[in-house]
């Protein structure tokens, strides 16, 4: 493939040879330019998208942004979550009635209900 | 004399781009206008083709195996080729496994950049975001 592409640069230096050596070198960058974009065959690119051209593209861009905003929304929820509430400012009966549906939903057992209740009562 | 314009031919070949039997177009709407195959190996349609159909009321289809896969508009903007298109991300998961899990239809830009523009072929760099891949379209008669 190189061969290919040296041989009429070759020849064409050697066809330039009254001419200047910075027009040739010119002249031969350019044609090197010309003759590599006339002989470009599409290859797959590795990382997104095999044989697809546009298609690899676009699956790579729908990856890259699904993945930034899974990351946006994921932010999201993290600063959007409202920090816990102080027990300090719930009143007793808050308190009670938060005791009473956890026990009511299962999450605390009788015992645990009862000496939870007990405290906030003590605590009066 | 006549040897040395013999030995100027391939030098102004070469700098007013020129080569033989490359022939060079214009690129505006008319020329844009109809369907292209994106890098394509042979003939218009085959089962890995991929295609561009650019309408003249500025609206496009891009597909896959003659699949509609984005739609939208496209446009010239000081020489390159802007498209703004609605996609859906799950319809690409044969490329990428993890798109399945994206429902729903998104907007993507994407620019191509002409680099050489002939007759029924063109050689560009397209981009979406930082994404860019080199491209061969070739019009499907």
């Amino acid at each position: 493939m190189i061969g290919i592409l040296i041989q009429p640069v070759t020849i064409i230096m050697k066809t330039m040879q009254p001419l200047g050596t910075g027009l040739k070198l010119l002249s031969a960058v350019l044609l090197a330019g010309a003759i590599s974009l006339t002989a470009y065959t599409p290859t797959a690119t590795a990382g997104h998208g095999a044989a697809w051209g546009i298609g690899g593209l676009l699956a790579g861009s729908m990856l890259t942004s699904a993945h930034y905003r899974d990351k946006e929304e994921r932010q999201k929820v993290y600063y959007a979550a409202p920090p816990p509430a102080a027990a300090t400012t719930m009143t007793p009966e808050e308190k009670i009635n938060q005791l009473n549906k956890l026990a009511a939903g299962g999450y605390i057992t009788p015992e645990e209900y009862k000496a939870q209740k007990q405290a906030i009562l003590n605590s009066l | 004399m006549l040897r040395t314009c013999q030995r100027m031919i391939p030098l102004i070949l070469v700098l007013t781009g020129f080569l033989p039997g490359v022939k060079a177009a214009a690129l505006d709407a008319g020329y844009l206008t109809g369907k292209w195959e994106v890098n394509a190996q042979g003939v218009c349609g085959g089962k890995k083709a991929e295609h561009l159909l650019l309408r003249g009321n500025s609206t496009f289809e891009y597909g896959r195996r003659g699949k509609a896969e984005a739609v939208g508009f496209w446009r010239i903007e000081d020489d390159v080729v802007a498209f703004e298109m609605l996609s859906m991300p799950a319809s690409f998961q044969d490329i990428h496994a993890e798109l399945k899990l994206f429902n729903g239809y998104e907007i993507y830009r994407m620019q191509v950049m002409p680099i050489d523009v002939q007759q029924d072929r063109i050689s560009a760099v397209a981009g979406i975001g930082d994404l860019m891949e080199r491209l061969i379209l070739q019009r499907c008669r």
